[in-house]
């Protein structure tokens, strides 16, 4: 989708074309979110673009808006003002079904607490984002869930169930999952966050080779500040506002 | 403050709080429904019976009796009071010009607004009633009972003041106004006997050259009789002992009019206080009352399922509770509060439905029986009995789950994190089920996941099964009952293999009844066979109902009798009897085992005469019958030549079957002149015999087709098996509800596992059908059970059925359709059931699903 003309929620033509626009390119977003004590901002006309191979932490303390703006970039929630065009889509106007098809194609999710489905194996794990969105062959799954657990060593552990393995394990398929249909971006939620440190370092090592080996684009929250001080990019979030978007040239040399 | 937040949890999740309350009230109401109809009818059933002065017995005669006689048996210092009538048997039609005839039973008192015994009531009138008033009916005039009135029994688009064609029994035809609508309480209901029933005066049964006499006497016995018993609750084997008691009487009675000259046929006496209907009435009660039953029982599942449910989801809340500083016994009471309010709530919807459908129930049962039902009740007892069930069964359903949950230290309730609600992968079942995957390798990941989702919750799962097994079960059960009992029947009347059977008021020379009947040129044959209602005189002096006894000839080619033991009639025979299997049920002293050889003495027309049993046969009919050797019946009886009774065998392949397609019936009906075939249909052709009869100057009593026979007999069979299938339609209702509740339950249980779903590329449609195959999956293992266990219990089924309408054990068929169609109906029922918590799966967005806890 490269340039369209649409009339939004308020009846305004609005149109874009996006052929030119970063891989994540959010703009002038505002989230407003209603409580009882009148309507809350959650973000505040945030502005960000995101180029390809980048690895960025998004930082900040509870409530400062960090998971309001990767629910943002996933589609997960809209925006009440401004535009979120990911890999050249405008994803805001999309419906929730086709969105959940988009993102099953153009994005890998990792969670804090894995959400490996329990009833499915490793593999089948991995092999359902490919039958859901119809990616690969269907007798060539299997062996692309092999390919991505060897990626991450679980490939021993390929026909268990997820409650058969540690947490760390589960987590290393749940990267294994996000990676299932070859998306360009990875988004990680705290997804060290119930990890022990020599198991999180492991999956940040994860992490650093898919962005340096496979050149996926990552944006991860933590918590982290030790994590976060790792990679590339660090944009620290409070009130709703980007307060520094710091590049970590340290990190490069 | 604690019990804000039980309101709050009430009105938070509405929808929740309505499942809970239908689990509740759908057992409370079925209670309600069938106590409540039984209370209607226990009501408005005897009273209406005992207003209409039940007669004790009746006997029929084949001479006719006059008032002397009727004054001479009430003298008798065992009878109480007598009344004679006259009841003829004709053919009605209603078109002058057609040729659709009917059955009509004729009845004529001397006065029907005086008559004490069986008294028939005037319902309705003309606007304008004949001059002479409508009751009794004036000359000329007829009065048609009120359940008669209907279009299959011949009355279509008949009004008040429109005119019937009557033909009498010497053939000539008369028009008669209807002038009224009269009810009869103690008539077998005329859907069931399929012959409507009538009222004249004596004049106009001069009309139709009937002599004004009777042929039919009512009697109640004395009080001095009844004055020997005490009444307290009669069983229905004391009601059977007591109408035994009353046949003594009858016995008694039957002399005295032999003596006075008249020939009594048989005398029949009823059961104290029961109706006709009494035995298709208790059937009915004992099945609606299992039905009540089951549907509690299944509502308790029903509830246990909810309430677990709905306290593992408030696990996290009770925890938090406990953290700042709840104590276990707080939050117990907390909870059984919450399930109390869900009780009441239930009460209350479910009193006033119950009353509604305990009176929509009895009314079925007033149209069925044909008595008054005067409007709704309600009454204190049921409501009481739906109260405690409301309110108490819930509360033991919820003890476990409450109990548990509250027990659930603050770390365990705080600790639940991420998907993974409900244990798989640990035992036998779940191992099995994935491994499915290398039997069925084209099954897909979403297929798996629907079936690996169905054995999750174990418990949960039996649970919803017992109710969705249990409709399977009876459903199919009872198709393959139907099939049996069809099969049985038609197996039986396949012992008549003849298509018309004619009796006559009285005995004519067999060669002009056989000749008679051949001048029809699509008979091939007629049989006349002998014909005289029998009594059994017991070894201790008493004597046995009435036994239809047959006399055939030998070699007969309109009978195919059923031989279960021993031999059929042989042309040499003197004094053999072949019995059926009927015959043995009323008689203690005799059983299959022991019946051949037996010396039995039968009571014909008052001659005692005795018999040796060389043959048990099948019965067709739920009576008593015995056959004998013609020649030797016509030696005893003394009617050597003659008979009243002819079995009449018709070429079925040159009559003319009537529309039988849908198309073909509509066209009969738009166009009459498109049918083009001239040839008679079965029922035609028995009409145009019996008008061959009549106008050759014989009496004819009635003309049944074997046809006709079948299906009276069949709808008589049919009631409790459509009772039944009402029963299997209100569990698969149970069942459905318990599925939807399930499947609601397992969808909030796994919202974030759907939300990781979305997340990961799943479409509304793979969501949607995820959910919906599980319940497929669920409502298919429902029929396997059921089918399975259908076959034993089908079998056990049908012999119990078999032997208590039968008496002896049935021709036993699966019915293959019953469990595909079946197969189809659960199938829909659980796609129905699935849609909504399946469609609502589908509809949440993944931020709320990920928020959600």
């Amino acid at each position: 989708m490269l340039g369209w003309r649409k009339k939004n929620q308020n009846g305004n033509v609005i149109s874009g074309d996006y052929s030119q626009s970063s891989l994540i390119d959010l703009r002038g977003i505002d989230k407003a979110y209603e409580t009882e004590a009148g309507p809350f901002l959650a973000l505040k006309e945030l502005d960000l673009k995101v180029d390809p191979g980048e690895f960025v932490a998004v930082v900040g303390k509870s409530g400062s808006g960090k998971s309001t703006l990767i629910n943002m970039i996933t589609g997960i929630d809209r925006p009440t003002n401004g535009e979120v065009i990911v890999d050249k889509t405008p994803i805001h106007l999309l419906t929730e079904g086709k969105m959940a098809e988009w993102r099953g194609r153009h994005m890998g999710i990792v969670f804090q607490f894995f959400q490996l489905l329990p009833t499915l194996t490793i593999a089948e794990n991995i092999m359902l984002p490919m039958d859901f969105c119809n990616m690969y062959k269907p007798n060539e799954r299997y062996d692309r869930a092999v390919h991505l657990l060897s990626l991450v060593e679980m490939e021993e552990q390929a026909n268990k169930l997820p409650n058969a393995v540690s947490g760390g394990q589960q987590q290393r398929a749940a990267i294994a999952r996000a990676l299932a249909n070859d998306p360009p971006i990875i988004v990680a939620d705290e997804p060290t966050g119930n990890l022990d440190s020599n198991t999180a370092d492991a999956v940040f090592a994860m992490f650093e080779k898919l962005v340096n080996e496979e050149d996926k684009t990552i944006l991860m929250v933590t918590h982290d500040n030790d994590l976060a001080n790792r990679v590339k990019r660090k944009l620290t979030i409070a009130d709703g506002e980007i307060l520094s978007d710091e590049i970590l040239e340290k990190v490069l040399a | 403050m604690r019990w804000k937040k039980v309101f709050r949890d009430l009105t938070s999740n509405l929808s929740r709080t309505i499942l809970v309350v239908v689990s509740i009230a759908v057992g409370v109401i079925a209670i309600g429904m069938v106590l409540g109809s039984q209370a209607i009818v226990e009501r408005d059933l005897p009273r209406d019976f005992q207003a209409i002065g039940p007669a004790d017995a009746f006997a029929i005669t084949f001479t006719n009796f006059d008032d002397d006689i009727v004054r001479r048996i009430e003298a008798m210092p065992e009878v109480e009071k007598a009344e004679g009538r006259r009841i003829i048997s004709v053919p009605f039609k209603v078109d002058p010009n057609g040729d659709d005839w009917r059955n009509l039973q004729l009845s004529a008192a001397d006065n029907f607004e005086t008559m004490e015994l069986n008294k028939v009531a005037l319902e309705e009138e003309m606007a304008v009633p004949p001059k002479d008033g409508t009751w009794p009916p004036p000359e000329g005039t007829i009065v048609i009972e009120r359940s008669a009135l209907s279009p299959n029994l011949g009355f279509a688009g008949v009004e008040l003041g429109d005119s019937i064609t009557v033909k009498a029994p010497n053939g000539k035809e008369r028009r008669l106004q209807i002038v009224g609508t009269a009810h009869e309480l103690n008539q077998f209901p005329p859907q069931l006997a399929q012959t409507a029933y009538a009222y004249v005066s004596f004049e106009t049964m001069e009309l139709l050259s009937e002599p004004q006499e009777y042929n039919q006497l009512l009697f109640t016995v004395s009080e001095d009789f009844w004055a020997q018993y005490e009444f307290l609750n009669l069983s229905s084997e004391d009601r059977t002992e007591l109408a035994a008691e009353i046949s003594r009487v009858g016995e008694l009675v039957q002399k005295e009019m032999e003596a006075a000259g008249a020939t009594v046929l048989f005398v029949f006496a009823f059961p104290p206080g029961q109706l006709p209907t009494q035995t298709i009435l208790d059937g009915i009660s004992y099945l609606l009352i299992a039905m009540g039953v089951l549907s509690l029982l299944l509502s308790i599942f029903l509830i246990i399922n909810t309430l677990s449910a709905i306290l593992t989801q408030q696990v996290r809340q009770i925890g938090i509770m406990k953290a700042i500083g709840a104590r276990t016994p707080q939050l117990t009471w907390m909870y059984f509060g919450l399930v109390l309010i869900f009780g009441m709530i239930a009460l209350v919807i479910s009193i006033p439905l119950g009353v509604v459908l305990a009176g929509g129930l009895s009314q079925l049962f007033a149209t069925i029986l044909n008595f008054n039902v005067r409007g709704f009740a309600f009454n204190w007892n049921v409501a009481l009995v739906q109260a405690a069930i409301s309110l108490i069964v819930p509360i033991l359903a919820a003890i476990v789950p409450i109990v548990r949950g509250t027990r659930t230290t603050v770390r365990e309730a705080i600790s639940e994190q991420g998907v993974g609600k409900g244990q798989f992968g640990t035992s036998y079942v779940d191992l099995f089920v994935v491994g499915l995957k290398a039997i069925i390798p084209m099954m897909k990941r979403p297929a798996q996941i629907s079936l690996r989702n169905t054995f999750r919750r174990k418990g949960r799962l039996v649970l919803t099964l017992v109710s969705l097994s249990l409709a399977s079960l009876i459903f199919m059960s009872i198709l393959s009952i139907q099939a049996s009992m069809q099969q049985t029947l038609t197996e039986s009347l396949g012992i008549f293999s003849f298509d018309v059977q004619t009796r006559f008021s009285r005995p004519y020379r067999i060669d002009r009844i056989v000749r008679q009947a051949e001048l029809n040129p699509y008979v091939t044959s007629a049989e006349s066979w002998g014909f005289a209602g029998a009594r059994r005189i017991r070894p201790d002096d008493t004597q046995s109902g009435n036994i239809i006894t047959y006399a055939p000839p030998a070699d007969a080619e309109t009978l195919n009798a059923i031989i279960l033991k021993g031999r059929w009639l042989k042309s040499d025979d003197t004094n053999a009897i072949v019995v059926t299997n009927d015959f043995l049920r009323a008689e203690e002293d005799l059983t299959e085992d022991n019946i051949l050889g037996q010396r039995i003495t039968l009571n014909i027309s008052g001659d005692e005469l005795e018999f040796v049993v060389v043959g048990l046969a099948r019965g067709a009919q739920p009576v008593a019958v015995a056959y004998v050797s013609l020649d030797y019946f016509e030696r005893v009886t003394d009617q050597v030549g003659v008979a009243q009774f002819v079995a009449i065998k018709v070429d079925r392949d040159r009559l003319s079957q009537g529309p039988q397609t849908f198309s073909e019936q509509i066209q009969a009906l738009t166009d009459p002149d498109s049918v083009v075939s001239t040839a008679p249909t079965i029922d035609e052709l028995a009409s145009q015999l019996e008008t061959s009869y009549r106008d050759a100057g014989f009496r004819v009593e009635e003309t049944q087709t074997i046809d006709l026979v079948n299906s009276i007999l069949t709808l008589i069979y049919n009631i409790p098996i459509y009772f039944l299938l009402a029963m299997a339609a209100l569990l698969g209702v149970v069942g459905g509800l318990g599925l939807m509740g399930t499947m609601s339950i397992n969808v909030i249980e796994r919202l974030r596992e759907i939300g990781v779903m979305r997340a990961i590329g799943a479409s509304d449609l793979s969501v949607l059908g995820i959910i919906l195959l599980e319940g497929v999956v669920i409502g298919f293992i429902s029929w396997g059970i059921g089918a399975i266990l259908s076959w034993p219990l089908s079998i056990w089924l049908t012999r119990l059925a078999g032997t208590l309408l039968f008496s002896s054990a049935p021709t036993y068929i699966f019915s293959r359709a019953g469990v595909v169609l079946w197969l189809f109906i659960v199938i829909f029922l659980a796609i129905i059931s699935s849609f909504l918590p399946a469609r609502n799966a589908s509809k949440v967005t993944v931020r709320e699903v990920l928020s959600y806890e």
